[in-house]
């Protein structure tokens, strides 16, 4: 009895030392915490420790020391709805349902982020709070274990997700809505000056794969009516192949919060959303799907706002597309596409004072493609065309007028378009939106050096702002690239391999440079104005050092006091094709630029030509000068040296000249141009200027150049006599009674008329031999003063080389003039009381004056 | 007997203002009948524009609208005219523009009889500044420049009646009263308020020196006169926190002039319109003998100003006389002021140093002092003889009441003698509602100068047009012409080519406009 009883009190007193001691481990736990853990890649945790804020005995607050951007940092977790549990593995006793996290950079006592997690009805919330005031912190108190934020009277950003946060796995599947409440720099440009704006970013699954694929951003309805000047009120990111997003093996305890670091080391939709911090400044810096660019997929940046449940028309970036035409899925597309979209009444184009008031819409294209898969961008072709896409992509639940992603590249392929360019870049890049910002563009040329925008292409010709195109935007190009362009095109796009200089050239360029660097360049030109480039000219500092033209079969050189003339049967072009759109035609293209790749250097173009099958001639002691075609041929100046040799038949019967300038015409005998040229030899060295030719499928014929001679005439038409309203068409025509061509000059139409002389009319001018240039002009004749109007036509340096004046009698006296002013401005009509009143005015003045006489001046002043 | 003089004076000085008050309701009357309201003057324009803004966004600084970037009063003060009288904002600026310019003659006269404390000399310097073209011009149009002038004699009248009041408490109500008026100036025109704030400052400094100047007769004291320098120089600060604080628009017009010296001088010498102001003599009248014929009050004035001022300064400063009275010093001294801003004015206008008219703002202040010197002058002359006396009105009131009618002629730009016409007629402004039909969101040049497109926006109550109107220059760009018989007169007279091209289509016509359309050229042109 006594034993059981002694056994009893043991029992018990062991019992209440094994509570008590389990109750001294527990209050030790909460106190000292764990030893370190490594739970996260980047996040190393050196203490998890634990309090009892209100006496429960259980934690409320769950203290993590260790290290995400600093040596010690520290992570502060407040429990709100009593599920804290006691431990120490932070994934364990606390959660992203119901609790604040404080994120303390430095351990310092200061937050620099604050996420308050709320879950509902299958909701999972996250509300951020990040800095407001530029203090690098969110102030903050804690009353009774809440967390009052101080800093902002609403979170910054707010997350819902239809998956819980922790369930990582899940994540790629679910969907995202955040919304950002004033300012972020990034998605939408924002600043604090706009801080009204609120922001929205919707990722979900549009095909009903179960994996996330696209992200919209879209600001809110109420903001439409703000100025947000450059910002892009809408954003789309849509991939359009089904790989699976992972989540960021970086991120800081919540699976979406990362830090800030480099955005295009990876592909958009590679990760989950994320929200990137810069810890530096306690500033959220990007949030949603991060990365880019993609290597299949496509985005859109729309200054137009995507509204839900509708149809919205879209311009700017509409759409930006990446396509992997090697194949490789090595993560970097080989072709992208950039759609630049003014739609009708644009806000945002043409220029001013135009600017949204053009009912034109226009598309630009910058169509990057990288032909030896070196991630670098090595050709461009820009198009342009004003057109309106109306295709509609329907998403869940709006709509966008857009191309789909496998309609871009047949629709580039296949449309005519206005403009075209080729742009090849000598340096290639590496660039995540292609090659577009590079060399020219449609709305932007080259001069002085840099980047010329806006160039007037699209804003000023293209909407009939203009009459003529911006040539002089596009006479220049940054170092190391060649350009080329038909303003006129109305083609689709086409690349030619030309077999001159085995290069890629824009089939029917009118013109082009290459910009070799260190003031040389090559120009290239479309003199015959079929589709093929015919001359190529090496410039040194400007000057023009080397020229080969190409016309009718026939190749010539001229440079270093050498002429090489040289027949072939070989067509301009190796092969003709388009741009590569897909695979084959991408390994097509590269398979024939390596068979035809040639080692020759692109300014020797004597190397390239001996390269080209056929007879030629080679004159030492001469050069070429002005050669132009017409259309039964061609002709150019030649002049010949003394000493001057011809070696090999002398097609052009020469031989026996005496040195001096000649004009050379060849005359094309066939309709084709690649007939062989048959030789006969017909020379006549003994006089005369005109030589019996050396017909060779063609004939040529040589003259002395005879000095340049302009002659002006004008005549002048007046419509009706003796009016306020007569006019005159002036006809002024400047002959050339010479063969040769002359220089660039200025002609201009001057009134003088009493000692004001009036500018009437002027342009520059270059009349070719034998040409006969007429201007129809109008002048309104000044009814009361007798006028001239002189003709001049000046050199450039001012030389006055052809005059001539006709007299415009005045039609009517200044009394008629003056009798119309009467009648027009309202006078004879109303003369009784106008002439009344001014009368009374006159009249009541002097009355004034009068009335102030019976005042005693002596008594007036006071 | 003291009684039946005041009632005397009382009598004269009411029948002096009636007759004045009604000689520039009559000037305004002529305004509005010479073109019966078919005004297309720039500024009435600019401030319909303002004013409809204002009245539409319901705020002094509309976030979408027009803002007048030197002060919201006179936009502000007509928004409540509209609501008071029911007139539409265009109707008002016609109707208004011209005969609102009444108010200015009574703190005006009331100015003038403070410098001269004579009725006579008042009524007669307020007829001498009432016959200067130049003051006439602005303040016969839809502008806020008739309030600012009238603001300006009354700031001076209450500046000078302070100074003469010896009771604290008057002189401290008429001190609070200056300024309330200054603030107000400044509202209207923060420029022009600190170029003349500036102006009595330094005159005020200069009446201080001439205070301390040695006389050989007796020196009388002004004991408020370095409070009035205070109470000036501190609305200068209020000027300044207007500008810069108060109404932010005011300070984006400074900031757009590159160089301080360019501020320093928009802010002290009142510069706006970037024009040449002596192209106006060769190329804004028919011939130059009229520019100085409708201009000779302007000589007048400049001329016996310029003389009296110059025998005071030597009475006073080289033979010392007897020392001046306090209103007749800072007469003097603010001519002095005021002529000093002007000399810079023209010196930086010729120089180029700015692209802006100076001196044709600066003249219409000058004036205003001017007139008072030569008012004086007048009254004190005493001729000898009744004949010679009563002959010498006689011939002075018929070459004042000619010298009169030939300043309203200047200031209402007569077309038949001046270049700058700013009429339009009905059948330009039916083209241009043609236009609005049918040619939406297109340009149309509607002429030379901007008549007509002023014009549009009075008439239509500072709405702007759904279309581009342009004016002036034309370019590529420019497709649509309307050419009137007004235009084509107008081009005549100014010797100028309508820029039509030979073989342009005509889309409207209504007998007396018509719309050219220039023939496309490229295929983006239709």
């Amino acid at each position: 009895m006594h034993c059981k009883f002694c056994k009893f009190s043991v029992s018990i007193i062991i019992l209440l030392l094994v509570i008590v001691v389990l109750l001294h481990v527990q209050s030790r736990l909460f106190e000292n915490g764990a030893t370190a853990q490594q739970d996260q890649q980047n996040v190393q945790i050196f203490k998890v420790s634990q309090q009892d804020l209100d006496g429960d005995n259980l934690p409320e607050l769950t203290i993590i020391d260790c290290a995400f951007i600093t040596e010690h940092d520290q992570v502060r977790i407040y429990d709100k709805n009593g599920d804290m549990q006691a431990g120490n593995s932070w994934g364990n006793i606390t959660d992203f349902r119901d609790d604040v996290w404080i994120f303390d950079v430095k351990s310092d006592g200061t937050a620099q982020l604050i996420i308050n997690f709320i879950s509902d009805n299958e909701e999972y919330i996250a509300e951020i709070y990040d800095d407001n005031n530029e203090d690098g912190r969110v102030n903050y108190r804690e009353v009774e274990g809440k967390i009052v934020v101080q800093e902002s009277s609403s979170w910054h950003v707010k997350v819902v997700s239809n998956r819980n946060w922790q369930d990582t796995n899940n994540l790629s599947a679910a969907t995202f809505k955040f919304t950002i409440n004033k300012y972020l720099e990034d998605p939408f440009s924002i600043n604090k000056d706009n801080e009204t704006i609120t922001g929205n970013i919707d990722i979900s699954d549009n095909d009903g794969d179960g994996i996330i694929d696209y992200q919209l951003q879209h600001t809110e309805e109420s903001a439409l009516g703000t100025e947000l000047n450059g910002s892009y009120r809408s954003m789309i990111f849509t991939k359009v192949t089904g790989d699976l997003p992972t989540p960021y093996s970086q991120s800081i305890f919540w699976p979406l919060l990362i830090s800030i670091h480099s955005y295009e080391d990876y592909r958009y939709f590679d990760h989950t959303p994320a929200i990137a911090m810069n810890w530096d400044s306690g500033n959220i810096e990007k949030i949603g799907i991060l990365g880019f660019p993609i290597e299949n997929g496509y985005h859109i940046y729309s200054f137009l706002p995507i509204l839900k449940g509708s149809i919205n028309l879209i311009d700017y970036e509409n759409p930006m597309a990446y396509y992997d035409i090697a194949n490789d899925k090595d993560g970097w597309p080989e072709l992208q596409v950039r759609f630049n979209v003014a739609v009708p009444n644009d806000p945002y184009f043409p220029d001013k004072p135009y600017t949204g008031k053009v009912q034109t819409p226009n598309i630009e294209v910058n169509y990057s493609w990288d032909q030896n898969n070196d991630d670098l961008w090595d050709y461009k072709i820009n198009l342009s065309t004003n057109y309106l896409i109306t295709d509609v992509l329907s998403y869940p639940d709006f709509g966008i007028q857009t191309l789909s992603y496998n309609e871009i590249i047949p629709f580039i392929s296949n449309k005519k378009w206005d403009v075209a360019m080729l742009v090849f870049d000598g340096k290639p890049t590496k660039d995540s939106e292609g090659m577009f910002n590079r060399g020219w563009r449609i709305t932007q040329g080259y001069e002085s050096g840099k980047g010329y925008v806006p160039s007037g292409l699209n804003s000023q010709y293209m909407m009939g702002f203009s009459d003529s195109t911006p040539d002089e935007n596009y006479n220049n190009i940054e170092e190391f690239m060649r350009g080329e362009y038909n303003f006129r095109y109305f083609d689709i796009p086409k690349i030619y391999l030309s077999t001159y200089d085995h290069l890629l050239h824009l089939y029917n360029a009118t013109s082009g440079v290459w910009n070799l660097g260190k003031n040389k360049s090559i120009r290239y030109a479309n003199t015959d104005g079929d589709a093929y480039l015919d001359q190529w000219t090496v410039e040194q500092e400007g000057e023009a050092i080397q020229q080969v033209n190409f016309n009718d079969g026939i190749y010539m050189f001229s440079g270093n006091n050498y002429v090489l003339i040289k027949q072939t049967t070989e067509k301009q072009a190796i092969f003709v094709t388009q741009p590569p759109g897909s695979n084959a035609e991408w390994n097509e293209l590269g398979r024939e630029l390596k068979i035809n790749q040639i080692f020759v250097e692109s300014t020797d173009l004597l190397g390239m030509l001996e390269r080209i099958s056929g007879e030629d001639m080679q004159i030492f002691g001469a050069t070429i000068n002005n050669f132009r075609p017409y259309s039964g041929g061609f002709q150019f100046d030649l002049t010949l040296q003394p000493n001057y040799q011809v070696i090999g038949p002398d097609w052009l019967g020469v031989i026996g000249y005496a040195p001096g300038s000649y004009l050379v015409v060849y005359e094309s005998g066939f309709q084709s141009n690649y007939l062989p040229l048959l030789m006969q030899s017909n020379i006549n060295p003994a006089s005369g200027n005109t030589q019996a030719p050396i017909i060779l499928g063609g004939s040529f014929m040589v003259e002395q150049l005879s000095p340049v001679n302009l002659k002006m005439e004008m005549t002048t038409q007046r419509d009706r006599a003796n009016s306020l309203n007569s006019s005159n068409s002036v006809n002024l025509s400047i002959t050339n009674i010479s063969n040769q061509d002359s220089e660039e000059m200025k002609v201009s139409l001057v009134a003088i008329c009493a000692d004001k002389s009036m500018d009437v009319f002027s342009e520059a001018v270059r009349i070719l031999g034998s040409e006969q240039k007429t201007w129809p002009i109008f002048w309104q004749d000044l009814a009361t003063q007798d006028c001239q109007l002189v003709g001049k036509l000046e050199s450039n340096n001012g030389e006055l080389l052809a005059t001539n004046v006709i007299d415009i009698p005045a039609t009517t006296n200044q009394s008629t003039l003056e009798k119309r002013v009467l009648d027009n401005s309202f006078l004879s009509e109303r003369a009784v009381p106008i002439f009344g009143v001014l009368g009374l005015v006159g009249i009541l003045t002097g009355a004034i004056w009068w009335h102030n006489r019976r005042s005693d001046p002596g008594e007036a002043i006071e | 007997m003291t009684v039946n003089m005041k009632q005397t004076h009382g009598w004269k000085a009411s029948s002096f203002l009636v007759l004045l008050v009604s000689l520039t309701f009559l000037l305004g009357a002529y305004e509005l009948l010479r073109y019966a309201g078919w005004w297309g003057e720039p500024d009435t324009a600019a401030f319909t524009r303002f004013t409809a803004d204002m009245q539409a966004n319901g705020s002094l600084i509309s976030a979408n609208g027009e803002i007048y970037y030197n002060g919201y009063g006179y936009p502000a003060l007509m928004v409540w005219l509209v609501t008071m009288t029911g007139l539409s904002v265009g109707t008002l600026q016609i109707l208004g523009g011209a005969l609102l310019a009444t108010w200015v003659v009574v703190p005006a006269w009331l100015a003038y009889h403070e410098f001269t404390h004579s009725q006579l000399a008042a009524t007669l310097a307020t007829l001498i500044i009432l016959i200067q073209p130049e003051f006439l011009f602005p303040l016969l149009r839809g502008s806020h420049e008739k309030f600012t002038r009238g603001l300006m004699f009354l700031a001076l009248y209450l500046l000078l009646r302070s100074m003469r009041d010896k009771s604290s408490r008057i002189t401290g109500a008429l001190v609070v009263s200056f300024y309330l008026c200054a603030y107000a100036l400044i509202s209207f025109n923060n420029f022009m308020a600190f170029s003349f704030i500036l102006a009595i400052a330094m005159a005020l400094g200069l009446m201080w020196i001439y205070k301390k100047w040695p006389t050989k007769g007796e020196k009388t004291e002004t004991p408020v006169l370095s409070k009035l320098i205070l109470v000036v120089l501190s609305m200068l600060v209020v000027a300044f926190m207007f500008t810069f604080y108060a109404y932010p628009p005011a300070r984006y017009q400074l900031y757009i002039l590159k160089y301080f010296i360019d501020r320093l001088a928009v802010l002290t010498m009142n510069a706006e319109a970037p024009s040449n102001p002596y192209v106006v003599i060769t190329n804004g009248w028919i011939s130059r003998p009229v520019y100085y014929l409708v201009s000779v009050a302007n000589w007048l004035l400049l001329g016996t100003s310029l003389l009296i001022w110059l025998k005071q300064g030597y009475d006073w400063l080289v033979k010392r006389k007897d020392q001046a009275a306090d209103h007749e010093s800072l007469l003097w001294a603010l001519f002095a002021s005021m002529a000093f801003l002007g000399v810079c004015g023209i010196a930086l206008d010729v120089s180029g140093a700015l692209g802006s008219n100076m001196q044709l703002r600066l003249y219409p202040t000058f004036a205003m002092i001017a007139a008072p010197l030569l008012g004086t002058w007048i009254a004190k002359q005493k001729l000898e003889g009744k004949i010679v006396h009563k002959t010498a009105w006689v011939g002075t009131s018929l070459v004042i009441g000619c010298v009169m009618i030939l300043s309203m002629i200047k200031a209402s730009n007569e077309p038949l003698f001046s270049n700058y016409w700013l009429y339009y007629s009905s059948e330009e402004q039916q083209a241009v509602s043609w236009a609005e039909e049918k040619l939406n969101k297109r340009s149309v040049w509607t002429g030379l100068t901007g008549r007509v497109l002023f014009g549009y926006i009075i008439l239509n109550d500072g709405k702007l047009p759904s279309l581009i109107l342009t004016a002036g220059y034309t370019n590529e760009a420019t497709k649509n012409l309307l050419i009137s018989d007004v235009e084509r007169l107008y081009a005549q007279r100014i010797a100028d080519q309508i820029p039509i091209k030979i073989d342009s289509f005509i889309t409207y016509d209504n007998g007396k406009a018509q719309i050219y359309h220039r023939r496309p050229i490229t295929p983006y042109q239709k």
